[in-house]
């Protein structure tokens, strides 16, 4: 079972002109896999996502869905929680399984349950709003995951989060994760992050993305992130770094946008 | 023309809307609180009329367009209102020295409670000898089926009157009509109607009768689908049904009251001439009516002599006693201006 | 201290009235003493017509809240979910939403006669178009993000109505009734005072016609009452209903 990218281009029509956010992109993904995007802000990765959910459909090009049943379950975890705001948190959890047309008992024992294996169990009757930016990550990813989807399409979602809780909820993801082992396609700028979570960095280029390269972290599974330095994927870091550093640097110098 | 109707009809109640806002506000209008005291120099003084655009009240702008008020010394500013309501606050207020307000409960319970403001001439007044200004009407089919040859056959019927109609002259006239027949308001449903919708209300068989004043009579009739089934003069002959009301400064100074009333009086006289061209088209010119319809339509009989049929309004008054809305009677000396002209 | 500031302000200019008016120094004609409106609204309150009257405006209120309000509602998610329908109607909405309802009335009195249906048709059009482009209003501001979700875990018809849109827009629907009731009941007494034998705006109109201003007044209380208390309601019905509303 794999997911298959075919040269994948996508522009979007604003008043300032065609902005071309894909250029050309290609590459494959495996069951199992935890595949990390990084690139420079404004290269395509987020569009990438969306394609591969299907929230949009891309200009010319293909993706592949080979063994999943058709079309297979993707579920998307967005940068800032998007929890409904008018749901519980448990209401929230439940919302891909009510979607999915399961019956209420059912869906709230999954959802508590799923709760309960985060620690959040005591929150499932609270509001999102009464809960701390980290909690409502953490009920946005137990709302992807309980759907037990077959392709897990994350868009930054620790980008919000400071630092200590980062740390934390990457641990968690992971083994979250490892429980069935969904393909994960998972969108960070943050290089270390990208190498201690994923089988495989696709290095993406800015605007208009494309695939510039792969880099595989030497680290096994399951991986134990505790608080522990990671001397090992120095090389990998610096690997990328290179590779996106001319990028970021044009971005952050004053350029003129041409359509 | 329905247009014209609907806006007017609009206007009606943003014209009470606003006195009661002004009211609440305790901000009467501020303009010149009116008329100094009348030291019959060269210089004329300054009145405020109020006036409606209804036939009736044409006379006004005659008496003005023909110089007869400036002949007596007075400068007077004719005030265009829509509602007969607003007219009453405004005489006692003194923002306006002259008017004819509607002869309602209002205007008598005002003057019961110390009011400054008294009836001082004649306007509308029925006549058994001239046409009517007021009249019921029907479908002419339902009459034609009989459906109305005697008032008792008036029991249930849906009758349309003007806005408020019931606690006024309409309800009054009504109400005498039915005691002919041995019946009372109860026997039947009186609909306010405002005037842009009371033809066709009768027309497509919302109403069965309908109290109708002209002009609408006239128009309704030259489509040759409507009867008249009586009148308000054959129902209440010699009724003074409105009048012309003098506010506070004519009542302090009623040398200038006999000066407005002999204007007034002598533009009465060119009035009765008829409808000349003149007449015709001042009053035309005053209603916004078309001059055809002008010359067609009843014109309200004044009294040439200036005299208000005092018995027939208490007759009234003890009408609208009867009903609720008067605390008491107000007596002919307390309401009628006395002294203003030779012939009272 | 400041609870009690409204309050006192109240009982200071009302005692300034009585004395005004008592000694005087205004018309009591115009400005009876609070003390007389106060019997009056007593007098009222006891009387069978009032009850009756008030009946008959809260009929057509009602009547006219739901119906109008209830098609603003749904033409208001209609046009938020569907595009084409919201570039189709929002110019016709445009233009009609600013008309004077009142000025339709002779119109409205023609087609539907000149019955309660006319009266209740007016409030009810009244009621329209205030829910109807707040419910638009909020559906467009429902967050981008959560149409994606919605989108991406298979939201559509009924579900996508029930559990989205609806409670997305909710809190400018419940502004909107809120505009829609206090427009209704302005509109509805305003077309009593037109044409109604029956109902607040019917009294109003008689208390000029027989210059009882205490009448007047007394009236005037009983329907900012009736304002106060529909917000009253539509507060608590808020809270209520968005518990989730202590913050976005």
């Amino acid at each position: 079972m794999h997911l298959s990218v075919f040269h994948i281009t996508k522009a979007f029509i604003s008043p300032r002109g065609t902005i071309s956010a894909l250029a050309d992109v290609t590459f494959t993904a495996f069951q199992g896999e935890f595949v990390a995007l990084v690139g420079p802000s404004g290269c395509g990765k987020s569009t990438l996502l969306r394609l591969v959910a299907g929230l949009l459909a891309p200009d010319s090009g293909q993706i592949d869905f080979t063994g999943w049943p058709q079309p297979p379950k993707r579920r998307l975890v967005f940068q800032d929680h998007a929890l409904f705001p008018w749901m519980t948190v448990a209401d929230n959890v439940a919302f891909g399984l009510e979607m999915d047309g399961i019956d209420r008992t059912d869906r709230r024992q999954r959802a508590i349950a799923q709760l309960e294996s985060m620690g959040l169990a005591g929150f499932a009757d609270h509001y999102p709003h009464e809960l701390s930016g980290g909690m409502k990550q953490r009920a946005a990813i137990a709302r992807a995951f309980v759907t037990q989807p077959d392709i897990l399409l994350m868009d930054e979602p620790l980008r919000a989060l400071d630092a200590q809780t980062r740390l934390v909820i990457q641990e968690e993801l992971l083994s979250l994760w490892e429980r069935r082992r969904p393909l994960v396609l998972y969108v960070t700028h943050d290089i270390e992050e990208a190498l201690l979570l994923a089988d495989r960095v696709l290095v993406m280029s800015g605007r208009p993305g494309q695939v510039r390269a792969e880099v595989t972290p030497p680290l096994g599974r399951p991986r134990d992130l505790t608080g522990r330095a990671h001397p090992e994927i120095e090389e990998s870091k610096w690997q990328i770094w290179k590779l996106l550093e001319e990028d970021v640097r044009r971005q952050i110098q004053p350029q003129r946008v041409t359509s | 023309m329905l247009l014209e109707k609907i806006v007017t009809g609009h206007r009606n109640l943003f014209g009470v809307a606003m006195i009661t806002l002004m009211t609440l506000a305790g901000c009467m209008p501020i303009n010149s609180p009116v008329a100094p005291p009348a030291t019959p120099t060269a210089a004329l003084v300054p009145v405020r009329v109020g006036t409606l655009p209804f036939i009736s009240n044409a006379i006004l702008k005659l008496a003005e367009a023909e110089g007869y008020f400036a002949e007596q010394g007075l400068d007077v500013e004719l005030v265009l209102f829509r509602s007969p309501n607003e007219l009453t606050p405004l005489l006692i207020k003194g923002e306006l020295d002259a008017a004819a307000p509607g002869l309602t409960a209002g205007f008598f319970n005002a003057i019961a409670k110390g009011a400054r403001i008294r009836a001082a001439l004649p306007l509308t007044s029925f006549s058994p000898t001239s046409c009517s200004v007021v009249s019921y009407l029907a479908r002419q089919s339902d009459a034609a089926n009989g459906n109305y040859d005697s008032f008792a056959q008036w029991q249930g019927v849906n009758l349309g009157v003007p806005p408020a109609g019931q606690e006024g002259m309409p309800g009054y006239l009504t109400d005498m009509i039915l005691q002919q027949a041995g019946l009372t308001l109860k026997d039947v449903t009186l609909t306010p109607l405002d005037t842009s919708i009371q033809g066709e209300a009768l027309r497509s068989g919302q109403v069965d009768l309908l109290y109708a004043v002209e002009p609408l009579t006239t128009r309704l009739m030259s489509d040759g689908d409507v009867a008249v089934l009586t009148t308000g003069a054959v129902v209440a002959p010699d009724l003074t049904a409105s009048i012309v009301a003098f506010g506070p400064a004519f009542l302090d100074n009623p040398d200038m009251g006999r000066r407005f009333a002999q204007a007034y009086l002598k533009a009465v006289r060119q009035y009765r001439e008829g409808k000349t061209a003149r007449n015709v088209a001042i009053i035309a010119a005053h209603t916004g009516l078309d001059p055809a319809l002008v010359k067609a339509a009843c014109w309200v009989d004044i009294p040439p002599e200036g005299a208000i049929n005092a018995d027939s309004i208490m007759a009234y008054q003890r009408w609208l006693q009867a009903q609720g809305l008067l605390e008491q009677l107000v007596l002919p000396e307390n309401f009628i201006v006395q002294g203003l002209v030779e012939e009272n | 201290m400041e609870r009690w500031l409204p309050p006192a302000l109240l009982l200071a200019g009302l005692a300034l009235w009585e004395v005004a008016a008592r000694a005087g120094w205004i018309s009591a004609l115009f400005f009876p003493p609070p003390s007389a409106i106060t019997l009056t609204l007593l007098r009222m309150l006891g009387s069978v017509d009032f009850w009756a009257g008030l009946g008959s405006t809260l009929m057509r209120l009602t009547a006219g809240v739901l119906i109008g309000g209830g098609a603003g509602l749904l033409l208001g998610w209609l046009m938020g979910v569907s595009r084409p329908l919201r570039v189709a109607l929002a110019p016709l909405v445009a233009a009609l939403h600013p008309l004077p309802k009142l000025a339709l009335f002779p119109i409205v009195l023609v087609i539907l006669g000149i019955g309660e249906s006319s009266k209740v048709a007016l409030v009810a059009l009244t009621a329209f178009f205030p829910m109807l482009l707040n419910t638009l209003a909020g559906v467009q501001q429902i967050d981008p993000t959560h149409w994606e979700v919605a989108a991406n875990y298979g939201a559509t018809g009924g579900k996508l109505l029930r559990r989205v849109v609806l409670p997305g827009s909710l809190p400018m629907t419940l502004t909107g009734l809120r505009l829609a009731v206090n427009g209704a009941l302005v509109v509805t007494i305003a077309i009593e005072m037109l044409s109604a034998r029956q109902g607040l705006g019917a009294t109003i109109w008689l208390a000029w016609q027989t210059l009882r201003t205490e009448d007047l007044y007394a009236t005037l209380v009983v329907i900012g009452g009736l304002g106060l208390a529909s917000n009253q309601l539509l507060e608590s019905a808020t809270r209520l209903l968005l518990p989730w509303k202590g913050k976005p």
